[in-house]
């Protein structure tokens, strides 16, 4: 189930939220539970179980690390095993074709072996049979499923036991409150990754004020808005681009390709990530936020500041310090730098254009450390910005192309060097029409602090007392302004429901 | 990485209790109308199923078993999304928005062109207009070779052969299309009369001049084509239908077709074709049409028809002098071939692609008429008639002696659990196009597809190379592989899978094509 459904927002929504208002403090976290369960079972079906022993592993890792703690011990065998076993569930679901593959094309290219290894059905069938999981062998191409959200899951729980081992948090008894962490279903699959540290609290205790509640719906609507109104529109463009045989791709046709998926990246995940935020809002939780405006960075090192919070902060966290951090010689701390990005793309997907991805970011980082930053500095804000967005956008072709050819083919195409004739096979002209237009220029315009300006404009209105007239209009536009994006959104939804022209052949 | 912390999202200090309210009451109650209205306005039909061309999903039964658990959200989530409350307001107001207000399509598979023209985008209609798909010259010699084959074929047996295609509407009004939208190269109409024209005799009728001219004649509510549908008009159907009558009279002596004098144009509030209800906007988008209506009162009787296709008509006509006629048609004649009855003292009419031989010689016509919708160009193999016809076939396969692959039932071994047998490697073969000829008993009808599995088994993808239709009993096939690449595997099975045991394979020889 997504937000952007109308299942999740007609009606789940709606009966989760009455339920939960309706029902003392007492029921809330049970109902919020139950609820993630079922959203998360919903489009998973029996790997609900895999997130059910997370959870009460984790939550026995937790248990058993604060006993030790409690006897004086700093239980770090504990939180070895807990991680041990939170990287293993990864490892298996997220990363094993891959890694299966990898090693089986390997062995090919070694001369080692002239097949490679046996296929992974042919692997896992039969202990699965002789367990009584499936009754009939694996087929050929069976693949170990991916079940969604294990990323953001699995790095919350780590950061649990983490926190719990660096004494940052309190081990959470209460196996309901904890089951309410791992599964919350507003950030479960899209994020943010939510630290337990930072909500332990709210967990136990929170209320669900007017404003705070009025906040969500504005923040889950805006949310929504990014994702049907703009990240649905130009997704298409980019997705039909990408789609197209490499010589019909020209220069000026890349380009568009690729500022169509810039624009998509963003908006679908900082408007999921609202959306949660939003969400969380109305059921009293205050989530940290995870995007800041990252396409008017300056760097790099700006924009992974701005750019997935929550992810690039629990590295820097659990990984890049522990590490040593900025705390050692300066190569180790390239090392550090490159290891934690190259870690950083492989969490987006198990494949080798994300792992390029992220050493592709990890070396800027490095690379502005050198000097590149300092040079950066002296130079123009228009040029500044321009440098951090051709890196930006460069880099979403490695993480949009299926694999690292096509995107070396689409980035050849972008620096002029595409095949000839493929403008005319192909102009920019046949990809644009009013609503993408429309899409582009509010993704730009939705990509700058505006909105925030605004917001800023009016704090400062509620302190004069001259400013009543435009603080009722800016209220007033505010609410028209939600409701238009609500209307606008479902109207889009409705449209994916509807799909006349499946045309008979005559 | 310099140390951070993320700031946590809180209320922008704003907006005062009474908006707050007013935002929280409007959200509840906006998520929540869908809903109350699905529950108390009961017999609400949320879409029109006609008006979609689908059938909207059912409500599905409450899941027994793990399988049926499996499938009942996506099954649920269809029915949802298909009957929620206000579905049909909201898909009215998006489609007008988008077609009215922006000026665009609301649906992928139409443009809007200049004037709030409708245009699809089936069968990769736009870029058969822009020219951006081209025949190759194999493609065109392949369907020059398909044509007089089925001419030789009907020749043999003394019967004509007339084809035609129905122009798509860009090809008529261009004009129409919206700029953006820039011509790259010739369509695949133009290539095709073209060629044929330069190499070969086949009756192919090219309707495009006199739909041409019947563009001049234009007037406000009265066009050659709809705009808001993707079909002639009546009457740009019948300029087409006295084309065809010329084509038909110099092939056929006894040939008396009737002109447009012999038809009334008359004004109607009827849409015709239009796509405007599809959008939910048919009282925005209004559309008249004109009809032609024969001033002479019709004389072909239309005849119960039994045991063949639906939307068969059939008629017998009292003047036994006129000639025999059989047509092969899709929507671009549905009016038509109630015109073509009157000049047929037996006339046929399928609504279908498919050429039965069989049936088709049977009813012993003076002439076969082929006409496809401009789109079939797109859509239709360049050898699909040549599939249809075993006798042309077989007398290739005859012709052609390099012999590339013979098996028999001990060499293919038993079909896999799909039912699909895997055929042994060839000789030395350098791929492309090849015939095959097999027996094999099956229990009962169905049809035989021919696949290609990719070099690297089922992980390199599967394309279909023929399918050919199989009848209960020993048959005896023939089957043109078109792109059939010796290094990947080739297998071969029922369309769809049958009981163990359906299926007998009792031997295959594969021959190179000499043509």
């Amino acid at each position: 189930m997504v937000f952007s459904s109308q299942v999740f927002l007609f009606l789940f929504l709606p009966l989760v939220l009455l339920l939960y208002l309706v029902l003392g403090r007492w029921f809330r976290n049970l109902v919020l539970l139950t609820a993630s369960l079922f959203f998360y079972a919903w489009g998973e079906q029996e790997v609900v179980i895999l997130m059910l022993a997370s959870i009460v592993g984790n939550y026995a890792f937790g248990r058993w690390l604060g006993s030790a703690q409690e006897r004086g011990e700093r239980g770090k065998g504990v939180v070895t095993l807990s991680l041990v076993f939170n990287l293993a569930l990864l490892v298996v679901f997220k990363y094993a074709n891959w890694i299966w593959e990898t090693l089986s094309g390997l062995m090919v290219e070694l001369g080692l072996s002239s097949t490679g290894l046996p296929v992974i059905g042919e692997v896992c069938g039969p202990p699965l049979m002789a367990m009584g999981l499936i009754d009939a062998p694996l087929a050929a191409d069976w693949q170990i499923r991916l079940p969604i959200g294990i990323s953001f899951f699995t790095f919350q729980a780590m950061s649990y036991v983490i926190d719990i081992y660096r004494r940052d948090a309190e081990v959470q008894k209460n196996p309901i409150h904890f089951a309410t962490y791992i599964a919350l279903f507003p950030q479960l699959i899209a994020g943010p990754i939510v630290r337990y540290r930072d909500i332990a609290k709210q967990l136990v205790e929170r209320t669900v004020t007017l404003s705070g509640f009025a906040y969500g719906v504005r923040r889950f609507v805006v949310g929504l808005g990014k994702k049907m109104l703009i990240a649905n529109i130009v997704a298409l463009q980019a997705d039909r681009i990408f789609e197209l045989p490499l010589e019909q791709v020209s220069a000026p046709l890349a380009w568009f390709g690729t500022l169509c998926y810039t624009l998509q990246i963003y908006f679908d995940f900082s408007g999921y990530s609202d959306m949660a935020i939003g969400l969380g809002h109305m059921f009293g939780f205050r989530f940290l936020e995870n995007f800041n405006f990252p396409y008017i960075s300056r760097s790099i090192t700006e924009f992974w500041r701005r750019w997935h919070i929550s992810l690039s902060s629990w590295y820097r966290d659990y990984l890049y310090i522990p590490l040593g951090g900025n705390r050692c010689s300066p190569l180790r701390v390239y090392g550090n730098l490159l290891t934690v990005f190259i870690l950083c793309g492989l969490w987006h997907g198990a494949s080798w254009s994300f792992l390029v991805w992220g050493l592709y970011h990890g070396l800027f980082l490095v690379i502005e450390r050198l000097g590149l930053g300092r040079g950066l500095d002296k130079l123009a804000k228009p040029l500044r910005h321009a440098y951090t967005l051709l890196v930006v956008m460069i880099g979403w072709v490695f993480f949009r192309a299926t694999d690292i050819s096509q995107a070396i083919a689409m980035l050849s195409a972008m620096a002029g060097f595409g095949a000839e004739g493929a403008a005319r096979l192909q102009p920019v002209g046949l990809f644009v029409d009013p609503v993408v237009l429309l899409a582009l220029l509010a993704g730009l315009i939705g990509s700058m602090p505006w909105v925030r300006t605004l917001g800023h404009y009016y704090k400062r209105l509620l302190t004069e007392e001259r400013g009543r007239g435009q603080l009722w209009a800016m209220d007033a536009a505010s609410f028209l302004a939600v409701a238009l994006i609500l209307l606008l959104s479902a109207m889009e939804m409705s449209a994916n429901t509807y799909n006349p022209f499946i045309y008979f052949r005559f | 990485m310099r140390g951070r912390r993320a700031s946590v999202s809180t209320p922008l200090a704003g907006s005062s209790p009474g908006w707050s309210r007013f935002l929280s009451g409007f959200f509840i109650l906006a998520v929540c109308s869908p809903l109350v209205r699905q529950a108390w306005v009961e017999d609400e039909v949320p879409g029109d199923s006609r008006a979609e061309f689908r059938k909207l999903a059912d409500k599905p039964a409450w899941p027994e078993g793990r399988a049926a658990l499996g499938s009942y959200p996506r099954e649920f989530e269809a029915w949802y999304g298909d009957h929620f409350g206000f579905r049909a307001n909201l898909l009215r107001w998006h489609n007008g928005l988008k077609w009215i207000g922006l000026g665009t399509s609301p649906a992928q598979s139409m443009i809007q062109g200049r004037d709030g023209w409708m245009f699809t985008t089936d069968s990769r209609s736009i870029e058969m207009y822009r020219g951006a798909i081209p025949f190759t010259r194999r493609e065109l010699e392949d369907w020059c070779w398909s044509l007089e084959s089925r001419r030789d074929r009907l020749a043999q047996r003394g019967i004509k052969y007339v084809f035609a295609i129905g122009p798509s509407k860009w090809e008529i009004y261009p004009e129409k299309m919206p700029a953006r939208l820039g011509r790259v190269g010739p369509s695949r109409l133009e290539q095709l009369t073209t060629y044929l024209r330069q190499h070969s005799t086949v009756r192919v009728v090219d309707l495009r001049p006199v739909l041409l001219e019947a563009k001049k004649a234009d007037g406000k509510d009265d066009l050659a084509y709809y705009p808001l549908g993707t079909h002639w008009t009546e009457r740009g159907a019948l300029a087409a239908y006295e084309r065809l009558g010329r084509e038909l009279g110099e092939a056929l002596a006894s040939y008396r077709g009737q002109t447009a004098a012999d038809f009334e144009l008359v004004a109607s509030d009827a849409p015709g074709d239009s796509w405007a209800r599809r959008m939910y906007l048919e009282d925005v988008l209004v559309q008249k049409s004109v009809k032609c209506r024969p001033k002479a009162p019709r004389q072909a009787q239309p005849q119960a028809v039994t045991g063949a296709p639906p939307r068969t008509l059939r008629t017998l006509h009292p003047n036994q002098d006129l000639p025999r006629g059989v047509l092969l048609h899709d929507s671009f004649s549905e009016q038509m071939r109630h015109w073509l009855a009157e000049d047929f003292s037996y006339f046929s009419a399928y609504w279908r692609y498919e050429f039965d031989e069989e049936r088709i010689l049977g009813e012993e016509p003076d002439v076969v008429i082929q006409m496809w919708v401009g789109r079939a160009l797109e859509f239709m193999p360049a050898t699909f008639m040549l599939q249809e016809s075993p006798a042309v076939l077989r007398e290739l396969f005859m012709r052609s002696g390099h012999s590339i692959l013979q098996v028999n039932s001990e060499h293919v071994g038993t079909a896999e659990a799909s039912g699909l047998w895997r055929l042994p490697p060839p000789g030395e073969h350098a791929g492309g196009r090849v015939l095959v000829h097999l027996r094999l008993r099956s229990k009962r009808k169905g049809s035989l597809v021919f696949l290609q599995e990719g070099a690297a088994g089922a992980g390199g993808g599967r394309r279909r190379l023929a399918l050919v239709r199989l009848n209960a009993g020993m048959n005896d096939l023939y089957a043109l592989l078109d792109g059939w690449r010796p290094d990947g595997q080739l297998l071969l099975g029922p369309s769809v899978p049958l009981a163990e045991g359906s299926l007998a394979l009792v031997d295959l020889e594969i021959r190179e094509v000499d043509r």
